[in-house]
């Protein structure tokens, strides 16, 4: 595992390369900061405190010697971690080294890459460095991180690494299936494509998204009741609906915090996310490894018309929060079909309008069992699904309106449930399992007869469907 | 492989063969089942008779209650084992369970990343394995346990065949 510095030789198409010098620095940033706040502190009180109780009590010598030592330390360790972290672009993987004692050695396969990320935290972007985040198929700790580099070079390393996965994903193993119609733009030779803006979202439509909920109804009266109680020192209400108000805003202001300056652009084969407030991000995600797409509307949305598109992307399930699978926080009905079309080309417009609005059969859609209405009394009439030539189009929530889109050469595996009670009444649900993601497919309380037939169905489809691809 | 038109899938249902030749598994899972059940329930059943015998008589009460507790269990492994039953379609292995939450799980070849065929010192003891499916979601794979060893092993080569054979990229 580890030749050590050896391995330092430069091989036929990359050499081992080093991160800026100043990533150990910014790594360990906010405790680096949190130390010289500490002193500075100390240094305020020690001049505007009238000296009274000098914390070094007289050794200001030791204190500032230990201080120096300290410094020379953390420049020390610094370096060390600077010097053994390298990283080289090989001809077949990208790989990272990092650490003296205990040693790592990371790699990822070009054709296991999903997608390459930049991440600029606050003190990245004051410095003018960059985060190269590589997520590869495979469990929750399976990126690579590379912290950091200088803006221009991270976007280069990006670009060639996009180049060489799009390069080998290419290769027969993973061909982008024939069931998605061309979408206007050759899969190959991606990096001229020239992009184009999508949509952005405005930060005051997201403001406005985050109060048209049900939890800014509970804050419209708990923050003034908040309020209330403390100017008046009502006692015991802080204690309850003060935590009670932070956890219920707290989300909020992560998912404002993360989600604000949204923007989607389209190049090539692939759709560019960029957003957050304070950290931007950008994300690259191939339109190739998007396996399912999920519209929903929350209740309080209905009235302005927002919708919101997640999608599951191969490889990127369960990681940190909604970078590549949130594809629109909130937009217009044309504005999320648009980014929807982009994903998963040839939905009918019938189809699609059905599944946004419609209840009831018609326009394809196979509805929930009337036996149904016992456990479902108020979306049994929309939950349902329609069949296209491409994909699985899956409705439901009678308050909040959701539309699933699986395409069938995209579909992991199926699967029927069926519990004791939906027993009693001659239903089943069927799971159409896709991989990791937000979107989780599933036709619910439909007819036994008709869930079966939908099992076979569905299997021959996707088994066509995929070897098409 | 060979294309599938529809012909190629008899139908799949949830409760009747519907023409598929369902394959139990073997009855000796119910035992080693029931074996293990014992060994989980011999423990708070000791320490409850203990109690009753050195502290206070109304122990006995909770010994009654794991007794009825592990003859339940007894009796839900009785059932739930016949109901384990499994398919090779051509295009895809399905796998039936349970009694009262039936689940009915249709896993293609060409989706299957890996198979695992586990067996631990009691399945082992009675010369059975179990095989679990592995897809890029871990929530779409299944496994058929109380597979009699060879049968385990073959399988498990055929799948592989047959996962190579039908692969499709992601």
């Amino acid at each position: 595992m580890s030749e050590g510095p050896g391995a330092e030789a430069p091989t036929d198409s990359g050499l081992w390369q080093h991160l800026h010098p100043l990533s150990p620095l910014l790594r360990g940033g906010v405790a680096f900061l949190a130390v010289v706040g500490y002193a500075v502190s100390q240094q305020f009180d020690r001049i505007f405190g009238g000296g009274g109780d000098d914390p070094t009590r007289g050794h200001r010598l030791l204190a500032v010697g230990i201080a120096g030592v300290l410094l020379l330390a953390i420049v020390a360790v610094s370096w060390v971690s600077w010097r053994f972290s390298r990283f080289r672009v090989g001809p077949a993987m990208l790989e990272l080294r990092t650490g003296l004692l205990f040693r790592q050695h990371r790699q990822v396969h070009f054709d296991r890459i999903q997608a390459v990320d930049i991440a600029r935290p606050v003190l990245a972007r004051l410095t003018g460095l960059s985060e190269v985040v590589v997520q590869s198929a495979g469990g929750h700790d399976s990126s690579i991180k590379l912290a950091f580099l200088g803006d221009r070079r991270a976007q280069q390393v990006r670009e060639q690494l996009m180049e060489l996965a799009g390069r080998s994903d290419e290769l027969p193993a993973g061909v982008p299936p024939a069931a998605e119609p061309p979408t206007g733009v050759t899969p190959h030779l991606a990096a001229p494509a020239p992009t184009r803006p999508v949509v952005r979202v405005p930060n005051a439509r997201f403001v406005q998204s985050i109060l048209y909920s049900g939890v800014s109804a509970f804050l419209v009266l708990a923050v003034p009741a908040l309020v209330v109680a403390i100017v008046l020192q009502v006692p015991g209400v802080l204690a309850w609906l003060g935590p009670l108000v932070l956890g219920t805003a707290g989300p909020h202001v992560k998912r404002f915090m993360t989600e604000a300056n949204f923007s989607l652009h389209h190049r090539g084969d692939s759709l560019l996310v960029r957003h957050g407030l304070t950290e931007l991000r950008s994300t690259t995600v191939p339109i190739h490894r998007i396996q399912a797409a999920e519209l929903a509307q929350p209740l309080f949305w209905r009235l302005p018309g927002w919708w919101r598109l997640r999608v599951n992307v191969a490889g990127a399930g369960g990681g940190d929060g909604p970078t590549e699978t949130l594809l629109l926080p909130v937009g217009t009905l044309a504005e999320a079909l648009a980014v929807l079309e982009l994903v998963r080309p040839g939905i009918p417009t019938e189809v699609a309008m059905a599944a946004v609005a419609g209840q009831g059969p018609g326009h394809g859609f196979t509805t929930a069992s009337q036996r149904a209405r016992l456990f479902d009394p108020l979306s049994w009439r929309r939950r349902g699904y329609a069949v296209t030539p491409d994909c699985v189009v899956v409705r439901g929530g009678a308050l909040k309106h959701v539309v699933q889109v699986v395409p069938h050469a995209r579909v992991q595996s199926l699967r029927i449930e069926q519990g004791p009670l939906q027993r009693r009444r001659g239903l089943a649900s069927v799971h159409f399992v896709s991989t990791p993601g937000p979107v989780k497919a599933r036709a619910s309380h439909l007819d036994v007869a008709e869930a079966e037939r939908l099992l076979g169905e569905q299997a021959a489809r996707s088994g066509r469907a995929r070897q098409r691809a | 492989m060979g294309d599938s038109g529809a012909v190629s899938t008899p139908d799949v249902t949830l409760f009747s063969p519907g023409g598929i030749a369902w394959q139990p598994v073997s009855p000796r899972l119910a035992t080693t089942r029931s074996i293990v059940l014992a060994c989980v329930l011999v423990v708070p059943a000791v320490a409850l008779a203990l109690l009753a015998i050195l502290v206070w008589s109304w122990f006995w009460v909770g010994l009654a209650v794991v007794v009825a507790l592990f003859g339940w269990g007894l009796w839900v492994v009785r059932r739930q084992v016949p109901a384990i039953t499994w398919a090779e379609l051509p295009e895809e292995l399905v796998i039936r369970k349970g009694r009262a939450f039936r689940t009915l799980v249709s896993v293609p070849y060409g989706r299957l990343q890996y198979v695992d065929v586990q067996s631990g010192p009691l399945s082992r003891r009675f010369g059975m394995a179990e095989v679990e499916l592995h897809t890029a979601s871990p929530e779409s794979g299944g496994s058929i346990p109380g597979l009699p060893l060879q049968e385990a092993e073959a399988l498990r080569t055929r799948l592989a065949a047959r996962g190579e054979a039908q692969r499709a990229g992601l």
